[in-house]
């Protein structure tokens, strides 16, 4: 095992909503044209011409859908009250189709606008990939002991394009290519870590903001219900129709039965459902459900050395789990599943973490005490052997 | 496994990291990753598994603490457990060919041939450094195909 290559890696690096039927409270089909309005076109329209608009919409709907022979069109019998029951929920199914791809759009949009905000906040993994280069190429060039530290100006690049070293060329012409990625030449923060105050301060705004684009974002990432799968076709000739069965219950089977599931979906729903409970946001259920937890002032610390904000930072933890318990106890008490299951999948991650980073601070104070031990025996066998 | 992924808090990209939110400084990372690595060396492979173990806690989206760790847990003979870590590393630092190398030795061994992918992602790198590596991986390919 390369150990030393660790180490510098390390250092280096339907409900478907079965459009037709669920809504359909007529439930029955409708036979009697002349009621409807636009009566005399329904009349005067030849039964070919029906029979052909029929499968061009089935042709539509299904493309493999074989084109049917003319001499079917021609001979067919009348369109059965199973054929005019799918194309009343033909109509009804492109109509929600027709609904869905416009949410569809305003929700591919609203992604988009989410992408941008994204790529405003350029993540922290492609950063850390670009600093973790930019960290190899400055290497490079430090090590050849011409830039002296990371802080190079574009000049001083530019005459390390003339160098004679390939490798001085190519770092300097990978800085200087990728120069206006970033504001000013700060060291990396590498995926997660800060390097200053300063950069930590503006990390921590900036973790702040983008949780607040990312609140935002989650307003906006609800796909769209599908209208589910397109109504069955009718059924073949001399297949018994069953379609119809409940049409006297209000519902009806003609479609198809289901589709993907979705947020706000109404599966199977029925007027007779009745009115449904109201249901918070997933920000909202989340805020309330980790209300005590939320209230747990923002870590701070004023300590200037690792170690120290370390500690500082295990007491946060502490304090965050202290809250996270009483959430739960709250949770508990209301009977809210769901908002136990958040609350112990916090409460999980919190002990996990404080467990690892304590165990390692306490590694690290042995070895450091190990270390102090072994310098005092050191300094008194040189003070034994001076004397 | 020694360390569930969704308890790591911040490996998503959704949430900060505990580094970020303490403050914790990637020079500070580093000098406590090199303390780790050095009681690697001298064979106090727990004591360096402890450390390592809470610097990915401490920022698990950190390529670095991950290859260092998954070095640490196969020397433990924690196949699984570096599996995952070099899984992590490689994914975070797609050029990262020592743990794409690591790992598919590893699956490899396992019986697993999704190390020839891995081994592939070696054999694709051309930069000068790591030929020995490229080599190695190419032969490793070409014995694979031949037999």
């Amino acid at each position: 095992m390369d150990l030393s290559r660790a180490a510098q890696l390390v250092a280096g690096s339907a409900v478907g909503t079965n459009a037709t039927q669920d809504t359909d409270t007529e439930g029955v089909v409708n036979t009697n044209a002349s009621k409807a309005p636009g009566n005399q076109l329904v009349k005067s329209e030849s039964l070919e011409a029906r029979a052909e608009k029929m499968a061009n919409l089935a042709r539509n709907v299904f493309p493999q859908a074989p084109k049917p022979a003319p001499s079917e069109l021609g001979h067919g019998t009348p369109p059965s009250a199973a054929d005019q029951a799918y194309a009343k929920a033909m109509e009804k199914y492109e109509a929600a189709l027709a609904k869905y791809e416009a949410d569809l759009a305003a929700h591919n949009a609203a992604n988009a606008q989410n992408a941008a905000i994204d790529q405003a906040n350029e993540p922290l993994e492609q950063k850390a990939a670009f600093w973790d280069e930019m960290r190899n190429s400055l290497l490079k060039v430090t090590t050849h002991g011409l830039a002296g530290d990371a802080h190079l100006s574009k000049d001083e690049l530019r005459t390390l394009l003339a160098s004679s070293d390939p490798g001085q060329r190519s770092a300097a012409e990978f800085i200087l290519a990728n120069w206006d990625k970033v504001p000013a030449p700060k060291l990396p923060d590498w995926g997660g870590c800060m390097n200053t105050n300063d950069m930590r301060d503006a990390a921590v705004k900036a973790g702040a903001e983008a949780a607040s684009n990312r609140s935002l974002k989650q307003k906006h990432v609800t796909v769209p219900p599908h209208p589910g799968s397109p109504p069955n076709p009718p059924p073949a000739p001399g297949t018994v129709p069953t379609t119809q069965s409940n049409a006297s219950t209000g519902t009806s089977n003609t479609g198809g039965t289901g589709g993907t599931s979705g947020t706000g979906g109404t599966s199977g729903a029925s007027p007779t459902d009745g009115a449904k409970a109201p249901q918070s946001s997933p920000d909202e259920f989340r805020a309330k459900a980790l209300e005590n937890s939320n209230k747990v002032p923002a870590f701070s610390s004023s300590a200037t050395t690792g170690e120290g904000r370390m500690q500082d930072g295990l007491q946060y933890c502490q304090n965050k789990l202290e809250a996270l318990q009483s959430d739960l106890a709250s949770a508990a008490a209301r009977g809210d599943q769901g908002a136990i299951s958040l609350i112990n999948s916090e409460i999980a991650k919190f002990q996990a973490g404080l467990s690892a980073l304590m165990q390692m601070m306490k590694q690290q104070q042995e070895m450091q005490s190990n270390m102090s031990k072994m310098f005092n025996d050191m300094a008194a066998a040189a003070l034994r052997n001076m004397r | 496994m020694r360390l569930d992924l969704k308890n790591l808090i911040g490996l998503d990209g959704t949430t900060p990291t505990f580094a970020q939110t303490f403050g914790i400084t990637f020079d500070q990372g580093v000098e406590w990753a090199e303390q780790g690595l050095e009681m690697a060396r001298q064979g106090q492979l727990g004591e360096a598994r402890v450390i390592l173990e809470g610097l990915v806690t401490l920022n698990p989206r950190s390529p670095g603490y991950w290859y260092a760790l998954g070095a640490v847990y196969e020397q433990q003979g924690l196949v699984d457990d570096a599996i995952q870590a070099f899984t992590q590393a490689t994914k975070r630092e797609p050029r990262n060919v020592d743990a794409w190398m690591r790992l598919g030795l590893l699956q490899l061994k396992g019986g697993n041939g999704e190390g020839l992918e891995a081994l592939k992602m070696v054999a694709k790198d051309t930069r000068a450094e790591h030929a020995e590596l490229t080599a190695r991986a190419k032969s490793i390919l070409a014995t694979s195909r031949a037999a």
